[in-house]
Formats: structure tokens, sequence, C-alpha cells
């Protein structure tokens, strides 16, 4: 009986990995958000419920409303932890398809992110129907307490995304500026052409190129002090500021990268015209 | 010719009273002439035309032939002046109108003079041509890069659950 159980589980699981490691495949980003987009629906209605029931039991004060007002509450929590959730899964993907990111800072973000997950998981399971409503105000408290903490990681990631962004499409330029070098180079030895001008222009667009780099180190900067920040300090700090701040930097960065391209057009312009 | 004897006194005739009749026998008396006069105003010559219109029909007119020249070239003078005045008017106010009026005139465009290329011995090269074409893949992105995600902001919840008033 037991050989035949293992025997059982084992073709089970051999029948159903593959699929589950499909549907992991087909699972990307626009997916995630299509998910967190019904999630929001399904919590804005339940908080307008909740909203109407809270009401009407602050005016009538009678039975029949607490049981309405716990009901709609216990909708409430349990939807808005289905946000948090599907949130923190759809940043996940978001994290997972930006390049420029190394491998380690993905990891450790992603661990975070998923015992965040994990942890809204259980705390919507842990929302009992029967449960009182000082019970409830107990349980939405403990979510509000928990999402006040997190907020630094959530800003950290929304701020290493566009890091990876705007380093990826540095290293696109670096790349076309290594074969532009390499192709004066090969002129330059042919002595059939003047590559002055175009060595001069290598020269200006490595120096965007390296303030381009600074203003990144800059903003991530502001993004990983985000990590050690302590309850303390959250209560006086303005994340959001600081976030703006570091978008905001990155964009001069990314404005560097634009004049850079430009400047390579010029030596591929002074290339191919007779001097 | 004696001082003592009087005088013979010689009758002033009116200006435009009828001659009187002279005897055939007599001889024609000199005509004695009109005293100059000073040249009235123009105001006075316009109170004379007017009475003079007022004169019935048959009644010769009390002005005199030079009197009705002048005020037709005083007529004609004014005339003058008020068509001059007019003409000025009118002159005036299409040369005001006109400045009223923005005329729009096409602004002048920089454009840029036509780069003369001439190519060089690498201007078709295949690693240049790469080049170009990477560089234009690039600067795409660099246009639709976006670095404020707005969909994946964070959500605006309610945290604060109460059921006190």
């Amino acid at each position: 009986m037991r050989f035949l159980l293992a025997v059982l589980t084992l073709v089970m699981l051999l029948l159903s990995s593959p699929r589950s490691s499909l549907a992991q495949e087909d699972f990307d980003y626009t997916k995630a958000y299509k998910d967190y987009v019904f999630t929001q629906d399904v919590y804005q209605k339940a908080h307008g419920d909740y909203l109407l029931a809270r009401s009407q039991y602050l005016d009538a004060q009678t039975l029949a409303s607490q049981t309405k007002a716990q009901a709609s509450t216990v909708a409430m929590l349990r939807a808005r932890d289905d946000v948090m959730v599907t949130y923190f899964t759809v940043v996940r993907m978001r994290l997972a398809e930006t390049d420029g990111i190394s491998d380690t800072e993905k990891n450790s973000l992603y661990g975070r992110l998923d015992s965040e997950i994990a942890w809204f998981q259980a705390h919507k399971d842990g929302i009992s129907s029967a449960a009182s409503l000082d019970d409830l105000v107990v349980d939405s408290s403990e979510a509000a307490k928990r999402f006040t903490a997190i907020e630094p990681l959530i800003y950290e990631v929304l701020g290493t995304i566009p890091i990876g962004r705007v380093e990826t499409l540095r290293t696109s330029i670096n790349k076309i500026l290594a074969q532009i070098k390499t192709k004066i180079e090969e002129i330059r030895v042919n002595g059939d052409h003047d590559t002055t001008n175009a060595e001069r222009w290598t020269i200006e667009t490595e120096n965007k190129i390296t303030r381009s780099l600074d203003k990144s180190i800059e903003a991530q900067k502001i993004i990983y002090s985000f990590q050690g920040i302590e309850e303390r300090d959250l209560r006086q700090m303005d994340l959001n500021k600081e976030y703006n701040g570091a978008i905001t930097i990155l964009q001069e960065s990314n404005q560097l990268l634009r004049e850079s391209a430009s400047y390579m057009r010029e030596i591929v312009k002074q290339i191919k015209t007779k001097s | 010719m004696n001082p003592d004897l009087p005088q013979p006194v010689t009758p002033q005739p009116p200006v435009h009273a009828p001659a009187p009749q002279i005897p055939s026998e007599l001889a024609p008396l000199p005509v004695p002439e009109i005293p100059k006069t000073s040249r009235p105003n123009p105001l006075s010559r316009l109170k004379s035309f007017v009475s003079s219109i007022k004169i019935k029909k048959g009644e010769e007119s009390p002005v005199s032939p030079t009197t009705k020249m002048s005020i037709k070239r005083l007529v004609i003078l004014l005339a003058a002046i008020f068509f001059v005045i007019i003409m000025v008017a009118v002159a005036f106010k299409l040369l005001t109108n006109k400045s009223a009026v923005i005329v729009p005139t096409p602004t002048p465009t920089p454009t840029a003079t036509p780069e003369v290329l001439v190519p060089s011995a690498y201007a078709d090269d295949e690693d240049v041509l790469a080049i170009e074409a990477a560089l234009d893949y690039l600067e795409g992105e660099l246009k639709i890069v976006s670095l404020r995600d707005d969909e994946i902001a964070i959500p605006l919840l309610d945290w604060e659950v109460s059921f006190e008033k």
C-alpha cells in the first residue's frame, strides 16, 4: 500500500512539474500587471462597501449594522492585502525584466520582495470572518505598520529599475564608442584620411559618458540610502521627495548620454566625409 | 470868378438813384466820382448778399457787380477749402486704418545651407555603416526610455481603519 502511494505521488509530481514550469515561463510583467489592476478594482469596490457599512454602523449602532460592518471590513482588508501581494509581484516582474542590474542585486531585492509577498499573503489568510470589529482594527493596523516599514524597500526597487535602464544605455554607448575608436585607429594607420577631429570628438564623447556615470552614481547613493533607514528616521524623511530627486539626477545622466550619442554621430560624419 | 457871389451848388446824385433830367440846352455836367471807400469785410459782404436774395423779382439788386464777383470767389474759395478738408480727412482715415490692420508678413526662417559633402573612402565602409545603424537604434532608445514608472507607483490604499466617531 505504501509502495503504491509512493509511486502515485512520484507520477503526480512528474506530471505536474513541467506544467508548473511552463506556467512560470508564461507569467510575465504584462500578466502580473493585469492581475494587479484586477485586484485594485476589487479593492475599490470593497472599500466603498466598507465606508458605507461603517457609516451606517456609526449612525445606527444596531446588531445588524455591526454584522454588516464586520463583513465589509473583512472583505476590504483581504482585498487590500491582495493588492499588496499583486503589487509586489508586478514590481518583482518589472525588476526581473530590467537589464543593467547585477544578479546579486536582483536576488537580494527578490528575497526581500518575496518575504513581503509571503507576509501579506499570511496576513490575508489570518483575517477571520468571525473577528470582532476591534480585532479587525488590530489586523488593519498591523498591515499599516508593515506597509510603513517596507516603503523604503518599494522606493529602492522603483529607483533601481531606472538606474538599470540608464546603465544598459551607457553600456551600449560604450560598445559603439569602442567600435568607433577601433575604426579611427585603423584609418589612422592607413594614413589616407585625417582623423584629428574625430579623435578630438572621441575624447569629448568619453567625457560625456564619464559625467553620465557620475550622475548615475549620485542617484544610486540616494537610492541605496533607503536600505538602512530606521523607523525613527523614516518619520522625518520624505521618501517620495528623495526618490524624485534621484530620478531627476538620472534624467540628467540620460541627457548626457544623448549628447554623447550626438557626438558619435559627428565622428561618423567626419569619417564619411573627405577632409 | 467873384468869390462874393454865391457859388452854384451842384446836387450830389445818389449812387443808385435815377439820374436827374438834364435840360437839353444845358451842357452835361461832369459825373462826380464816387468816393473810394474802404473794402468791406467778408461778413458785411455776406450780409449784403443775403439781402440781395431777399429782393423781390423785378427789383434791381442793391449789390454791385464787383461785390457779386467777390462773393462768387469767396464761395469758390470756401468750397475748395471744404473739399481739401474732406480729402485730408479721407486720406488720414485711410492711413490710420492701414496702420491698425496687421498684415501678416512671412517671417524669415533660417534655412540650412546645403552642406557640400564630399564622400571619403570610408563613406560606404561596412564597419562605419554598422556603427551608424547601431547609433540610429541607440538614439531611438535614448529618446523613449522611461525613468519614472507611473504604472508601478505605490498604490494609494486606506490604512486608517477605525470604528470610532
